[in-house]
């Protein structure tokens, strides 16, 4: 699955650390998702999404094969 | 993030402490011909006759694995157990249970996934193992295979979960120092 998480993250001029506080999540599990190394869940997904003040499907795109 | 059914991550240093401390002793009490030095017996009742039914192990008997029960024979309606091997046992399987299933510091969904995905690497691995045991190994080496049998599934699973954790921290800091250094 892809997102924009990177770029949103730019756009805010937040840290990998400080979006990890914001959903509750460690920052690794942040790294991960920005990696395309981990899907989140609903839930987290929604999390991130009001974080960046946008819907899930602006976020995250699905791809093939998803 | 809240995980369900997993234990506080205080719990984790006391695993870690059990498992250093008791699996070279499993080991050596497994592998050893001598009785441990240390015993653990009691003296029950036991009214109901040979006690040697109680475990099928005897210290003076033909067994392999002597040092288990004792008939007191001039006690009548006694036995004396020794509980060293039940507290070696007890001891790796609550540290094995404190470290796979305490929380990790960062705890959160994702490590949560790798703890089941570790869980179901185990159980496969275990399987595959035991299946060629049962196909090659036959007569008493397969009770050994079956005492092993007992902590194996939670022992791949802590190494495997473990060894998961630590590749994903190395990945993260190669690529921080790779930014870093760009």
């Amino acid at each position: 699955m892809k997102n924009r998480i990177r770029i949103e993250r730019a756009t805010l001029n937040i840290t990998q650390a400080e979006l990890a506080e914001r959903v509750q999540v460690s920052r690794q599990t942040i790294n991960a998702i920005e990696a395309e190394k981990y899907s989140p869940s609903l839930t987290l997904g929604l999390k991130i999404a009001r974080v960046f003040g946008k819907t899930v499907d602006e976020i995250f795109e699905l791809e093939e094969g998803d | 993030m809240k995980t369900k059914n997993l234990l506080p991550n205080r719990w984790k240093p006391m695993g870690w402490v059990l498992l250093v401390l008791f699996i070279p002793v499993g080991f050596w009490s497994l592998i050893s011909d001598e009785d441990f030095p240390i015993q653990a017996q009691i003296t029950i009742p036991w009214p109901f006759g040979d006690p040697y039914s109680l475990s099928g192990t005897v210290s003076n008997g033909g067994s392999d694995f002597s040092g288990s029960t004792t008939l007191n024979e001039n006690t009548t309606g006694e036995a004396t157990l020794n509980l060293i091997d039940e507290i070696i046992s007890l001891a790796i399987m609550i540290g094995l249970f404190l470290t796979g299933f305490a929380q990790v510091k960062n705890e959160d969904e994702r490590t949560a996934q790798m703890r089941l995905g570790a869980l179901q690497w185990a159980i496969y691995g275990n399987t595959l193992v035991l299946v060629l045991c049962i196909m090659f190994v036959h007569g008493l080496p397969f009770l050994n295979i079956m005492i092993y049998n007992m902590f194996t599934p939670l022992l791949i699973f802590v190494l495997r979960f473990h060894w998961l954790l630590y590749k994903e921290a190395r990945e993260i800091r190669q690529n921080e120092s790779r930014i870093l250094a760009l």
